[in-house]
């Protein structure tokens, strides 16, 4: 394997990186929901709402790359 | 209603899981003794449940980066091409033989489990709500484990 291989793949791999991050900042709101005090039940219920909400969507994604769709 | 989910919740061992199911844990530890936070203890049952969607979450995104960027190749099993693939996994009767396989089915039960636990929580019912979601947080706190078991991430993903 060539040095541009490796650089081809090491561009390719820091996109699929890149490509995640707002997933994982979108968590990090997420937990600080869970922790951060002053959140009223209604708030709260909201914010449950969305989380299940985003967890039917991660699910149905994880087993369409399992199946390499 | 909540209320009477709470006795059990705090009964719960919290210890030792995901970080963000953790910080539910510790959460509630501390609310437990605290008579200043009484008036959160209503939220308690919301913020557990929350905590699960959250955990569950951050186990399926580290499985998609780990499929997404070939550190797992999709399974070459043929149940898990089923549509009924997790319906199979939760009946027992899915055959899995590879580390796609392996973590799709992981991944369909620690979904069912956090589905229980939503159905409990909608019920009102304490006492299931307090098996569903132990239960829910041990699968995804497995699930979370067979990705990064040793603190080395994602190069574990593709050991066998």
């Amino acid at each position: 394997m060539d040095i541009a291989a490796i650089a081809r793949m090491a561009l390719s791999a820091a996109k699929m990186a890149g490509a995640h991050l707002p997933a994982f900042q979108s968590l990090a709101s997420q937990i600080a929901t869970v922790v951060g005090p002053g959140r009223t039940q209604d708030e709260l219920k909201s914010a449950l709402a969305d989380a299940r909400a985003r967890s039917d969507q991660m699910h149905k994604r994880v087993q369409d790359a399992a199946k390499g769709r | 209603m909540k209320k009477l989910m709470l006795a059990p919740m705090l009964a719960l061992s919290l210890a030792g899981c995901t970080e963000a199911l953790s910080l539910v844990g510790g959460l509630a530890g501390g609310m437990a003794g605290n008579p200043a936070t009484v008036a959160d203890r209503t939220t308690l049952d919301e913020r557990a449940a929350l905590g699960i969607e959250t955990g569950y979450q951050v186990a399926a995104q580290l499985a998609l980066v780990a499929f997404q960027t070939g550190f797992v190749p999709p399974s070459q099993d043929a149940d898990v091409q089923r549509d009924n693939f997790c319906e199979m996994v939760v009946a027992g009767l899915a055959v899995v033989t590879d580390r796609g396989g392996q973590i799709a089915a992981l991944d369909c039960r620690a979904h069912h489990a956090v589905t229980m636990m939503r159905r409990a929580y909608d019920a009102g019912n304490a006492t299931s709500f307090a098996v569903t979601f132990a239960e829910a947080r041990r699968l995804v706190a497995e699930m979370t484990s067979i990705i990064a078991p040793d603190g080395n991430g994602l190069l574990n993903i593709g050991r066998n």
